[in-house]
């Protein structure tokens, strides 16, 4: 028995991403880095035999996913996740600027964000900080669901506003 | 579908409308429209046309959230500004920008829509790739949050708050109450409105109150109460 193949049979066993703390805690001796080593080598061996899955890093865990190209049979059989343009931007921009309160998010958007909100919340892709206000926050489910390992890995905010201002032909922050 | 031209938008152009998310949805659509960008924005073509869609939208009889009204407002201000000669300008008047306040506003707002569409086109979970045991819905209770607690809370509360309604609604009779007042007040100069009820239901003490009120006004009582939230007495007249 191979400590890659108790990987894969952590991580296949597991029902949704399962944390890269609990493997380790599953195969002594092994650390981060080795368990990273094992999945790429899995993901190889799947890959070169044609298999429809792979295994995903996000939100700190692993899981099997099916391949992209399978997504148009796949959704006949489940109903797939589908987000409004509001419901997505009330979801990035507490993704960026979040814990906040609804007031920040209805501000930076200039119209209220109750029902995005609300749809989020049933989404389980953002919850509630209790307090007053009341702060929203981006859930684990969230990094899992956008593929990402934390916050940190989503592209720099700046990024996407300088690109406004150059398109302007003038350097971010210089006043005309 | 859309005229080239800015001026003269077609109807169809504002049935539109509803379609953008928002006032600086539609704000940043004309600046694009324009081919003016946010450092050569003029702003007052902007806003004229941004009025004059709103203007149209109400004479279709299109509802406009609240927030395209309120954005109107605020650009006719701005507007005020930048056409009156400032009467600040000398002291503090280099922090006193309101167009630029709204270029900020227009900037902060663009690149979250930019990063909204940056977060839709990654491949996403149940679209694009699906986890094992994807075809499952219930979810342990355990790994619920709090918002969705809440939010049932909300649901039992809402599918409830009727039929406590109809419960309540009969509970008080308010010719009933006038009787019984009536009849303390035979034996008794004054009574206290608390004494009058006989449970401790809200629900009969407004009915006490109202009864109370109706008798004033038939003037065969009179209300006393010494100060705000002190006990009220009904006196006899």
């Amino acid at each position: 028995m191979h400590t890659r193949e108790i990987v894969e049979a952590l991580i296949f066993s597991a029902q949704g991403s399962l944390p890269e703390k609990d493997i380790l805690k599953a195969v002594p001796g092994a650390g981060p880095d080795d368990i990273e080593r094992y999945v790429t080598e899995l993901n190889r061996m799947y890959e070169e035999s044609g298999r429809s899955f792979r295994i995903e890093r996000a939100s700190s865990g692993y899981q099997y996913v099916t391949r992209e190209e399978y997504a148009p049979y796949l959704k006949a059989l489940h109903t797939p996740v589908r987000l409004s343009m509001a419901s997505l931007e009330v979801l990035a921009v507490i993704a960026y600027k979040g814990p906040c309160p609804k007031q920040a998010i209805d501000s930076i958007r200039g119209v209220d964000s109750t029902s995005s909100l609300k749809s989020l919340l049933k989404h389980q892709l953002i919850d509630i900080k209790n307090g007053k206000p009341l702060l929203y926050y981006t859930t684990s489910r969230f990094l899992e669901v956008f593929g990402l390992d934390s916050l940190s890995e989503l592209p720099d905010l700046r990024q996407f506003e300088e690109v406004f201002r150059e398109e302007a032909g003038n350097p971010a922050g210089e006043e005309g | 579908m859309l005229p080239a031209e800015a001026e003269r938008p077609a109807p169809e152009f504002i049935l539109r409308l509803p379609e953008f998310e928002g006032p600086l949805d539609l704000l940043l659509y004309l600046i694009e429209k324009n081919r003016f960008t946010l450092e050569n924005l003029e702003v007052c073509p902007v806003i004229d046309q941004y009025l004059h869609y709103v203007e149209q939208a109400r004479s279709l009889d299109v509802s406009l959230a609240g927030e395209f009204l309120e954005m109107a407002s605020y650009l006719i201000w701005l507007k005020s500004c930048l056409l009156l000669p400032s009467a600040e300008s000398g002291e503090g008047g280099e922090d006193f920008n309101p167009a630029r306040e709204l270029k900020e506003m227009l900037i902060a707002y663009r690149a979250i829509r930019q990063a909204s569409l940056d977060l839709s086109a990654r491949p996403l979970l149940m679209r694009d790739k699906f986890p094992r045991g994807s075809s499952q819905q219930e979810r342990d209770v355990a790994s619920l949050s709090i918002g969705a607690l809440l939010q049932a809370v909300n649901a039992i509360r809402a599918r409830t708050r009727k039929y406590v309604m109809d419960v309540i609604a009969n509970r008080f009779d308010i010719q009933g109450m006038i009787e019984r007042i009536e009849a303390i007040l035979l034996n008794r100069r004054r009574v206290a409105l608390n004494d009058v009820v006989k449970t401790e239901e809200r629900m009969e003490l407004v009915g006490a109150f109202v009864a109370a009120l109706e008798l004033s006004k038939r003037c065969i009582v009179r209300l006393v109460q010494r100060g705000l939230f002190s006990t009220i007495y009904l006196m006899r007249r």
